[in-house]
């Protein structure tokens, strides 16, 4: 039985590097100086996704900006200055339901509020704040587990010293959950550079070359998309594998450098 | 005295970002509720949303081959992604050298961070012309979603799996063992049996993923609104409509109610794995 | 704490809505997809030209860009059917048309080349459904259509169909170009796109006597009139850039003559 469990995780495993290896060999060719740095180009030769990846960095950035800090103090609200426990209750089952909820549906209400409402246009801003209704539940649950996994023997011994709470929360427990902080950071920020039902919605199909907040900000995974169903062409199948080529390179340079930081943070000197 | 205040302070701050988030959780739910209240409270609201037609332009808004669609694709790919993410966690948990496991596990691990639309793109380049070729239809096809979903889902299951199975004490291992178990005895009633609970939430995490997965699904699957005939006809799941349709009608309209009934359905399913996951965590 | 709680929901609202209230040089424009490729060009040559401007596009169809710019949630909408009163709620739409843009009925290579109207219909709304029947080979018909939000598939429904609806069977794509993709990629696939030029790698069907020729693209019958619009009169702003949509001479290279 466990030699056929080896076989049959042998096969997914080709399957799987078999993608891997399709967007390569698809992508691999297109992916040249200039199509990472020109913007797009509807006819002809050429173009590019330079803005998609700033749209990616900057709309992912910012979400976790907004959020981060917000995640942080909210999970430090149910740990550290721990409510009722039937609060706490409520509190984890409402941010395992959100943190649950499809983006696609996501999407769907922030368009309502965000556009139908208060009349925002399609643009980088309403695509950030869908990300951030996104990530704030995924925030929160990193900072729980971060701060639950924290000694409790940490927090006792600087009360017994006569630090305050705070205190204790901002010079013993926030260092000793930082590694695992970010590294839920990285994690996250994955989750959201590879979104796209919620942006299709939001955030427009388009890039503008003067970029601006409340411009049109396509990002390099609705792009494959676009490019994909949309694009004419024998060229859009390996436009669109180039960009997922781009699309997860970057995401796994961010993987690499979180995981880098936290492992520093939680093994300083090695 | 003036740290007290300031610990007053900090902590009402703190409780205060909370509630608002409660808070927020529940107006996100709230605002589906009432979103898709007018299809709840006319007659006959369950007769018309179970019915087989959508057919927006008549006034028919049966969810029915969505809803099917969604459980059909989403039970198909569990099919055939559990036995693959057993096979994958029991492997790397029993079978590769030591030193291999933590890599093999930082590898699924990073295999979960590739973009839903990646699989999409892959489903276009080849699952779809496969199953073409196989079931000589279209291709488009509850079938080519559900293994575009399955892949989608291998690395997540298969990492939650492995992780699950190493927790388990290496002492009952070694004790089985010595009782004079085989290896296969030894994972069929010790590790599967004390890893249950932690199997059975990773399995709910991957039903969550599937019923929420959208872009990957849409890309594949051919959109078809009627009911489906089958695993190769082409169909249509509560995601992937809501994409479809999401700007057709806007709120205010019937339509948009019929929209927000698709996706309180869903939010029901995800309140309903909350709670199993509760469950089987033992917690409330 | 629950009041506070209260007003901070309400200042947060208040402050949302306000946000978008100060004046701004963003263009919003969605609708009809199959123009995006065009607009997608033609909005980043308005922005080279005009520094300053941002044009934001959205695809979601023709219906979903008429209801929405009635609404004031989008500038302009590119539709390919006129507006009706229920999606606009009485609200007053300016418009100006970007040009003609032929609706060409393509199928997978290989199966045929010419179908009367009558034979198409009848594929269309599901009624034959192998190409044996049409003097094709023994092999299954695929028909590949729009979402309803599509401009196209009312087009389509209204010249060619006479009101029936195309099969409830047929593959829906949420784009022009999806559907070009599919019908090329999937045997026994017909479809129908919205393209001047026609595109290579599927069979572009002659229907009856016409045969869809580029130099004369006037003599083919069946066509979409993609149109850009606002609410009356509309500022400045959006006017110029619907201006420069509608006059860009090189239209014709996207089809749209």
């Amino acid at each position: 039985m466990h030699h056929l469990a080896f076989f049959v995780m042998l096969g997914a495993v080709l399957v799987m590097a078999g993608l891997l290896l399709d967007v390569v060999r698809e992508g691999l060719p297109h992916l040249t100086w200039q199509f990472l740095t020109s913007a797009p180009k509807e006819r002809g030769e050429g173009g590019g996704i330079g803005p998609e990846i700033v749209n990616t960095i900057v709309m992912v950035g910012g979400a976790m900006i907004v959020t981060a800090p917000l995640g942080l103090l909210v999970g430090m609200s149910q740990v550290e200055w721990r409510p009722p426990h039937a609060v706490v209750s409520v509190f984890d089952q409402v941010r395992a339901t959100w943190l649950s909820i499809p983006s696609v549906v996501l999407g769907f209400l922030v368009y309502r509020v965000a556009i139908a409402w208060w009349h925002w246009p399609l643009s980088v801003v309403t695509g950030v704040l869908a990300l951030c209704v996104m990530n704030w539940p995924m925030m929160v649950s990193v900072a729980v587990t971060a701060l639950r996994n924290v000694p409790a023997t940490y927090r006792e011994a600087s009360w017994a010293l006569g630090a305050t709470r705070s205190q204790t929360v901002r010079r013993v427990v926030l260092p000793a959950a930082l590694g695992e902080l970010i590294n839920g950071w990285g994690w996250a920020m994955a989750r959201l550079a590879g979104e796209s039902a919620a942006l299709i919605m939001t955030a427009g199909l388009n890039v503008s070359t003067h970029w601006s907040a409340w411009g049109p900000g396509e990002t390099l995974a609705v792009y494959i998309w676009y490019v994909r169903t949309e694009g004419y062409g024998a060229r859009g199948s390996g436009v669109a594998a180039a960009t997922a080529l781009t699309l997860m390179l970057l995401i796994a340079l961010i993987l690499w450098v979180s995981g880098r930081l936290s492992d520093w943070r939680q093994h300083p000197g090695r | 005295m003036r740290d007290q205040q300031r610990e007053k302070v900090i902590q009402s701050v703190t409780w205060g970002l909370g509630g608002i988030f409660v808070l927020l959780g529940f107006g996100l739910m709230a605002m589906v509720l009432v979103g898709a209240w007018p299809t709840l409270a006319e007659p006959h609201a369950l007769a018309r949303l179970l019915s087989p037609t959508w057919d927006p332009m008549r006034d028919q808004w049966g969810l029915l081959p969505f809803l099917l669609g969604t459980a059909v694709v989403t039970c198909l790919a569990l099919a055939i992604v559990v036995p693959l993410a057993l096979a994958t966690g029991i492997s790397i948990s029993r079978m590769l050298p030591w030193s291999l496991r933590p890599q093999a596990v930082r590898l699924l691990a990073a295999l979960t961070a590739i973009p839903s639309v990646v699989f999409g793109w892959w489903g276009l380049e080849t699952v779809v012309p496969a199953v073409r070729i196989l079931g000589g239809q279209a291709g488009f096809s509850l079938l080519a979603a559900a293994i575009v979903l399955a892949l989608m889902l291998w690395p997540t299951l298969g990492f939650l799996f492995a992780e699950a199975l190493m927790k388990v004490p290496r002492s009952y291992v070694e004790a089985s063992a010595a009782l004079g178990a085989s290896d296969d005895q030894t994972l069929v009633r010790i590790l599967i049996p004390s890893a249950w609970p932690q199997l059975m939430n990773a399995f709910l995490v991957a039903v969550a993923r599937g019923l929420g997965e959208t872009v990957a699904v849409q890309m594949v699957i051919g959109g078809q609104v009627a009911m489906p005939a089958g695993l190769l006809s082409p169909g249509a799941t509560l995601t992937t409509q809501l994409l479809t349709d999401a700007t057709l009608f806007p709120p205010g309209t019937r339509g948009h109610a019929a929209l927000d009934a698709m996706a309180l359905a869903l939010l029901a399913a995800m309140g309903l794995l909350v709670r199993l996951s509760a469950r089987w965590q033992g917690q409330p | 704490m629950t009041r506070g709680l209260w007003r901070a929901g309400l200042v947060a609202h208040l402050a949302g809505a306000l946000l978008a209230a100060a004046p701004r040089h963003e263009v919003s424009l969605m609708g009809a997809t199959s123009v995006l490729p065009y607009l997608r060009a033609a909005s980043a040559a308005f922005m080279s030209a005009h520094p300053g401007y941002r044009v934001t596009l959205a695809g979601g169809g023709s219906v979903a860009g008429l209801v929405e710019v009635s609404r004031g949630r989008v500038d302009l909408a590119v539709a390919d059917i006129p507006p009706r009163s229920e999606w606009t709620q009485g609200v007053q739409l300016c418009h100006t048309a970007l040009g003609r843009l032929p609706i060409l009925f393509i199928a997978h290579q290989g199966l045929v080349t010419h179908l009367s109207a009558t034979q198409l219909r009848e594929i269309l709304v599901g009624r034959i459904r192998n190409w044996s029947a049409v003097g094709g080979p023994h092999e299954r018909i695929v028909v590949v259509s729009r979402s309803l939000a599509s401009g196209a598939l009312q087009v389509v429904e209204r010249q060619l169909l006479g009101g029936q609806r195309v099969t409830s069977h047929a593959i829906v794509m949420l784009s022009n170009g999806a559907v070009f993709t599919t019908v090329r990629e999937t045997p026994g696939a017909i479809g129908y796109v919205e393209s001047g030029q026609p595109p290579s790698g599927v069979a572009i069907l002659q229907v009856d006597q016409h045969r869809f020729a580029r130099h004369d693209p006037g003599a083919w019958p069946y066509y979409a009139v993609p149109t850009l619009y606002w609410r009356c009169p509309g500022d400045r702003r959006v006017r110029d850039v619907a201006g420069y949509l509608a006059s860009q001479p090189w239209r014709r290279e996207f089809g749209l003559f």
